[in-house]
């Protein structure tokens, strides 16, 4: 069976022509709440976005800031703490223990030997002037002194046999050697 | 009025509609896409600043609770070390120390201070005379002393009037930290009680 439409064309085309309408008003409508959309959601994450870094602002502001400031400070002290500490152990190692170095001396000096100067300059040379009444005791103190591993370079400058009034035929020596 | 055919209403719509289109892409769309994406990196850059401040407030604790460690070795390098020369009162504590050791002392000279990048150095002469073991004593307080001295040169000899004892010349460096403000010395702490002065200092003692 075949359906017969007996309804004028114009009448038909006017009906197709409003579907057509409905249509297109639709889909513009459609079109333009979609765009209201996408700008409203633009303007939101834009608001949004806005505040949270404004809020983070705040926060470098008020604490990263002070913060930076602070820990810029300390490390500040801490190596100034710390340069100050390194430069007394610096000073405290080169300390020359003078009152062991006079008193070893006084133990290496052998029983017959009498010095009468002792020199001890910055430069850690040392200039000993004594009396002994022979040459073996002079060696003897130099074996000492040469022996001890506190000295080194231990030499004889000279040797003299003026004898002074009243101390009969004592040798008067003079020592230079280094302290180690 | 111009009559218009269906083809050219739909061609007129279409091009309305592309020029909106185009128009809020080009004028709010496109502007808002690039504000939009760069306060995204602007805000993932500051997101790390919280990261940072963590870190931050614990390197800051570590870093307080280091130099409340060093400070009780400050205190003793400020000691070792002072700000000052301080002669004062290391001419009080070697007269105590001379005493202790029944030594006399004949000069006591303080030199010129060598300026060092962070410190000076101050050489201070002195003579004294007296027994050979009473000034290895000495001495052996001396470089005991809180503060750091370094004896650096020493002559010894024996004394022209009394036989029995020596002479001792001493150089002993003492050390002093740069400051800012110059030499910073210390008098609070020092009462000599009893003395109001005299009305004629000229007057012999």
């Amino acid at each position: 069976m075949h359906e017969i439409n007996l309804l004028p064309d114009d009448y038909l085309a006017k009906v197709r022509s409003k579907t057509r309408k409905v249509f297109v008003i639709s889909m513009a409508m459609v079109l333009v709440a979609f765009l209201i959309l996408l700008a409203a959601t633009a303007i939101g994450r834009y608001h949004k976005l806005k505040t949270e870094i404004v809020y983070y602002d705040t926060i470098y502001s008020e604490h990263f800031l002070p913060l930076l400031k602070k820990e810029e400070e300390l490390l500040k002290k801490e190596k100034d703490i710390s340069d100050k500490y390194n430069v007394y152990l610096e000073l405290k190692q080169q300390k020359t223990s003078m009152s062991e170095i006079l008193l070893q001396l006084a133990k290496l000096t052998p029983e017959s030997v009498r010095l009468v100067y002792i020199d001890i300059r910055d430069d850690k040379s040392i200039v000993v002037i004594g009396q002994a009444p022979s040459d073996t005791v002079i060696a003897q103190f130099m074996v000492n002194l040469g022996k001890a591993g506190n000295f080194t370079d231990v030499n004889l400058d000279h040797i003299t046999t003026e004898s002074e009034q009243g101390k009969g035929n004592l040798f008067t020596f003079q020592l230079t050697f280094f302290l180690k | 009025m111009i009559q218009l055919n269906n083809r050219e209403k739909r061609f007129i719509i279409i091009g309305i509609i592309i020029i909106v289109v185009s128009l809020a892409y080009a004028r709010f769309f496109y502007p808002m896409y690039i504000t939009i994406n760069a306060l995204v990196d602007e805000f993932r850059e500051k997101q790390t600043v919280l990261r940072d401040l963590e870190d931050i407030q614990t390197k800051v604790k570590r870093l307080e609770g280091k130099i409340d460690n060093s400070l009780k070795s400050l205190e003793e390098v400020e000691q070792s070390i002072p700000y000052g020369k301080n002669i004062h009162k290391l001419l009080l504590d070697l007269e105590t120390l001379l005493n202790k050791h029944d030594l006399k002392q004949h000069a006591f000279a303080p030199q010129d201070a060598e300026a060092m990048e962070t410190y000076y150095i101050l050489p201070i002469n002195i003579r004294v005379s007296g027994k050979f073991e009473d000034i290895i004593g000495f001495l052996r307080d001396w470089e005991n002393y809180q503060r750091l001295v370094n004896i650096t040169e020493a002559k010894l000899y024996p004394d022209d009037e009394n036989d029995s004892n020596i002479v001792g010349e001493f150089v002993a460096n003492i050390y002093i930290f740069k400051t800012e403000e110059g030499f910073v010395e210390n008098f609070e702490g020092f009462t000599f009680e009893g003395d109001t002065g005299r009305l004629d200092p000229f007057a012999p003692i």
